[in-house]
């Protein structure tokens, strides 16, 4: 059923008629309905984004000027107590560069994986579409079972990956990935690379799909090689969906918390503990409200300067072109 | 000419080396999980890559020691409500933010991205507060509520790329002849934008299924969890068995992994769209 029919069909008199659009009035009227109708319909959505976004961030933010506890169901205002206590004590300053290594690493290995896939997936050869499927994978399996895997895989004593390496050097076979104190960081980088990389990599098909044919043959024809052409041509017209992806992926890495969570706690010790997970582990396990929302609002102020520092750089960017 | 040959024979081997390497690290964990699912337990230390002889017993094992059913019985719930309830509010926002040309609509797009900035860590501890107070801790109501934040922001902007597809000739014809924004939405915009729809319902269902954090905080009891959380209390168990261990982790990945195969090319749709319009 084709919608055009049900629209000729509907009463003509509702309405203003097209005839007599330029009379002021009712058009002032009309568009303030019209107004209205675009504010109710999105109402919903911002809703959902008000209550569960804004009102949360905004008692996180207040919590942390208490001394608020699952404890005690009283609480009083502290000033910056909380926050004097989290950026003198012995957590604060390890946890916080630890965050921005493990997003650095993480971020720079989920782009240049991501790309080589996108490269893969952009040449010409039968089999493509389900190899895209495949390649996909590892992004839309649920983080407990990417954990399950790899610690099944990885596993110190019956994994697979030390029987293998084992069978190369005997000294290699019995590595604790998960839980050796220099191992644990590395391994916990390189699970959650595998699974961003296919996220990173659709967004950069369809940036390496949107390159003029043209301007990739025009090179060639020009006697460029691949390697060049690639330089010149390709990778300018990807740098500005190359850069919003990294700006999403510093974002998503630097937020996560179930991977981590799933996979060490945090530990060995403090080895993999990053903020989010600190967040957690101060309100639930510590159960200290005002404390943990220090903790979450200096997260908030890290990943607010972070952004900021990107989109002036965008701005600069786009001034000189 | 000789020459020539050979390299392009060089660059397709090579190619086909790439690819070799790529689908084995995509893929191999996946085949690992199964067939070590279904390994009979005095092979499943051994490392053999395929093993001989297999069993059921340790899907048999799950169903019978666990909640698994239960766990499975409530992640479908929140999955289905959270993903018909985001496919309505966002179809409605979506057509908002398309077609008025108010200056919000301009705006959305980096205020959605905007969202992502927030760790759902952040979230999740007023969250738990809130809906303590309300009484809606262990609930599949407190739970799909929560989720919709997950959702909605995501889908709402890749909708809004599908709908800014439509020729917007299409929407003024609808308007002009003096149907009303419900019909003009509902007899238009919506078969025209199925492909997005479909997308965005899959993409909500994807979410819902594998959200790990808020359900870990919002349930309390064996009854109340769904299968991530029921899966990863069985995983932190130190007694644990690996055979039902990693049947359970089969159970929780089939599901959207069917509903890939079956839909992919809608995700991949939505993805390329919202990646090339922004």
């Amino acid at each position: 059923m084709s919608g055009s029919s049900i629209v000729q069909s509907s009463p003509p008199t509702r309405g203003l008629t097209p005839s007599r659009p330029s009379s002021p009035a009712p058009r002032r009227s009309r568009q303030r309905r019209e107004l209205l109708v675009s504010l109710a319909l999105l109402a919903p959505a911002a809703a959902v984004i008000v209550l569960l976004m804004a009102v949360p961030l905004v008692t996180v933010v207040a919590d942390s000027f208490t001394d608020r506890s699952f404890i005690s169901p009283t609480s009083s205002f502290v000033g910056f107590e909380n926050y004097s206590d989290v950026l003198t004590g012995d957590a604060f300053w390890p946890t916080w560069s630890r965050t921005l290594l493990w997003t650095g690493v993480s971020v720079f290995f989920q782009i240049a994986i991501g790309l080589a896939f996108a490269m893969l997936l952009n040449q010409r050869f039968r089999g493509r579409g389900g190899l895209r499927a495949i390649f996909l994978l590892p992004w839309i399996t649920p983080v407990v079972v990417v954990a399950l895997i790899w610690k099944w895989m990885l596993n110190d004593l019956y994994g697979i990956i030390n029987n293998l390496l084992g069978a190369v050097r005997p000294e290699w076979g019995d590595l604790a990935w998960f839980s050796d104190q220099s191992l644990a960081l590395a391994t916990v980088i390189g699970v959650n690379v595998w699974r961003g990389v296919p996220f990173t990599m659709i967004i950069l098909l369809a940036g390496l799909q949107s390159v003029p044919g043209e301007l990739v043959e025009a090179a060639s024809v020009d006697g460029a090689g691949r390697l060049r052409t690639f330089a010149t041509v390709t990778l300018p017209h990807l740098r500005g969906i190359l850069l919003t992806v990294a700006l999403i992926f510093t974002m998503f890495n630097f937020n996560n918390f179930d991977l981590i969570y799933l996979g060490t706690r945090g530990g060995p010790g403090d080895q993999t503990m990053i903020l989010p997970v600190k967040t957690y582990d101060v309100a639930f396990n510590g159960l200290q409200v005002g404390e943990s929302g220090a903790w979450a609002t200096l997260t908030l102020i890290t990943i607010a300067v972070i952004a900021g520092i990107y989109f002036a750089y965008m701005r600069r960017r786009e001034a000189k072109h | 000419m000789v020459s020539q040959r050979k390299t392009r024979t060089g660059a397709r081997a090579a190619l086909w080396v790439a690819i070799l390497a790529a689908t084995i690290y995509s893929a191999f964990p996946f085949y690992w999980l199964f067939i070590s699912s279904i390994t009979d337990p005095s092979q499943l230390f051994g490392g053999a890559l395929v093993p001989s002889d297999y069993t059921l017993d340790n899907y048999a094992e799950l169903f019978a020691q666990t909640a698994v059913l239960t766990w499975m019985r409530n992640s479908v719930v929140v999955a289905v409500v959270v993903t018909v309830a985001t496919v309505v509010v966002a179809v409605m926002g979506a057509y908002s933010l398309a077609f008025f040309g108010t200056r919000l609509g301009q705006a959305a797009g980096q205020l959605i991205l905007f969202t992502y900035m927030f760790p759902g860590v952040v979230i999740v501890v007023p969250a738990y507060r809130i809906l303590s107070q309300l009484g809606l801790v262990d609930s599949i109501v407190g739970i799909v509520l929560v989720e919709l934040v997950l959702t909605v922001p995501f889908c709402v902007w890749m909708l809004r790329s599908f709908f800014k597809e439509i020729p917007k000739e299409l929407f003024e014809a609808g308007r002009m002849d003096g149907a009303s924004h419900l019909r003009v939405l509902w007899s238009i915009m919506v078969p025209v934008a199925r492909p997005g729809i479909i997308a965005i319902a899959v993409f909500a269902f994807i979410f819902s299924w594998n959200e790990y954090l808020f359900p870990l905080v919002l349930v309390n009891s064996e009854d109340g969890k769904t299968l991530p959380i029921g899966v990863a209390g069985f995983m932190g168990n130190l007694t644990v068995q690996w055979g039902p261990l990693l049947a359970s982790g089969v159970v929780t990945v089939l599901p959207v992994l069917v509903l890939f195969v079956f839909l992919q090319r809608y995700l991949v749709q939505g993805l390329m769209a919202g990646a090339v319009k922004g």
